[in-house]
């Protein structure tokens, strides 16, 4: 299940990311500590070979839920990269290889947020994804909605 | 001097060890039986950990991996025959704790590498869980802040390593340790769980706490106005002998 994109508060400090940037979960949050899903910091380690993409700070304090879902990173996707749906492709398959390796022997629900700039390039908006990992290009389709 | 063996001396040894456990893996068997087999399984286990070590210390993954498998599918008999025992003796939340970590061991195994009989293990063991342990329609799901930790393979901060967690490296799988919780951020009832061990031991009916194995009364009230009332596990912080 893809959420349509919806308006989203930023509190971070910094805003403009060249590449594909794993952002702290409590990015909406004014709170004195940013924390990061636990999955983090793997993903970024798997993923910062394969394509370009950064993380915004060091996850030294992460949310762990106990759930059997697979809670995936924030993603920040910039107005020009979701623009060019190579990028998105690239990282959605990603989560899928990542999420495979993970879990060879079932098939988890995954979760995980990407937010960006609509198309005037003023308002934040995120698509959150709920689902098994087989329709996660379901994104795509959500982001084709972004004005 | 340390003697050495062979390939297929380790499997005879593994596959032995394996039968004998299968044969009193029953609730009718003996706990005395059961309790023999679980004290040879410690020792199997303390001998496959040992040719793994060597394997780690030549670096030879494919075999190292094997041996953690052998190792996990040791372990989960051993924890399948704890269970048993537990039960027999009518220690419930006991014998579910080591039924959980049997299908966990099962589970480790089953990701580095299928041997015979495993597929039967983890079915023999969800066997177990259906029909001995009643339906547990929530668990506790909980969600923390903490730090990141260190890694298991490595032993720096995990952000500093390359390793991945969940991930199998020469023998060992990768984990954050040294984790310190922060916060508890939330608690949540959820039917499909990630620690199964986290049910709930006690709920409330006609305003009687009652033990949710058994069913029968603690001889707690319970003030049941505003919904039921539980009680239950939110948290393990157990981590599998993996060693």
């Amino acid at each position: 299940m893809v959420s349509n994109p919806v308006e989203v508060v930023w509190s971070l400090p910094q805003s403009n990311f060249e590449k594909i940037t794993i952002i702290p979960t409590n990015y909406a949050l004014k709170e004195d500590r940013e924390y990061y899903n636990d999955t983090a910091s793997s993903f970024y380690k798997f993923a910062k070979n394969k394509m370009a993409i950064g993380i915004y700070s060091d996850p030294e304090i992460c949310l762990l839920q106990k759930s059997a879902d697979w809670f995936g990173p924030v993603f920040y996707v910039g107005k020009l990269i979701i623009e060019n749906h190579e990028v998105l492709i690239a990282l959605l398959d990603l989560i899928s290889e990542y999420v495979k390796g993970r879990f060879p022997n079932s098939t988890p629900n995954i979760k995980f947020e990407i937010v960006s700039k609509d198309k005037a390039n003023k308002l934040f908006k995120s698509v959150k994804y709920d689902g098994p990992s087989t329709n996660i290009k379901e994104v795509l389709k959500s982001f084709d909605k972004l004005n | 001097m340390a003697r050495r063996y062979k390939w297929d001396e380790i499997e005879s040894i593994f596959i032995e060890a394996i039968d004998n456990a299968q044969a009193v893996n029953f609730y009718t068997r003996s706990i005395r039986l059961q309790k023999e087999q679980i004290n040879l399984l410690d020792s199997k286990i303390n001998q496959f950990k040992g040719f793994k070590n060597h394997a780690i210390k030549n670096k030879d993954e494919p075999t190292a991996n094997a041996l953690l498998g052998m190792q996990c599918m040791l372990s989960s008999l051993r924890s399948s025959l704890k269970c048993w025992i537990s039960v027999k003796e009518n220690n419930f939340m006991e014998a579910w704790g080591h039924l959980i970590d049997a299908h966990e061991y099962c589970d480790i195994a089953i990701m580095v590498k299928t041997f015979q009989g495993l597929e039967n293990l983890k079915v023999h063991l969800t066997g177990i869980e259906r029909s001995i342990f009643p339906h547990w329609a929530l668990y506790n799901s909980i969600g923390v802040l903490e730090t990141i930790g260190k890694c298991s393979i490595c032993g720096i901060t995990f952000n500093d390593c390359e390793h991945l967690e969940g991930e199998i490296y020469i023998g060992r799988l990768c984990q954050r340790v040294e984790r310190n919780i922060i916060e508890v951020n939330h608690c949540a009832l959820v039917s499909i769980p990630h620690d199964k061990r986290c049910i709930l031991t006690h709920i409330s009916r006609d305003g009687k706490s009652i033990d949710n194995f058994t069913h029968e009364p603690t001889g707690v009230l319970t003030d049941d106005k505003d919904g039921l009332t539980t009680q239950g596990v939110i948290m393990t912080t157990k981590l599998l002998d993996l060693d």
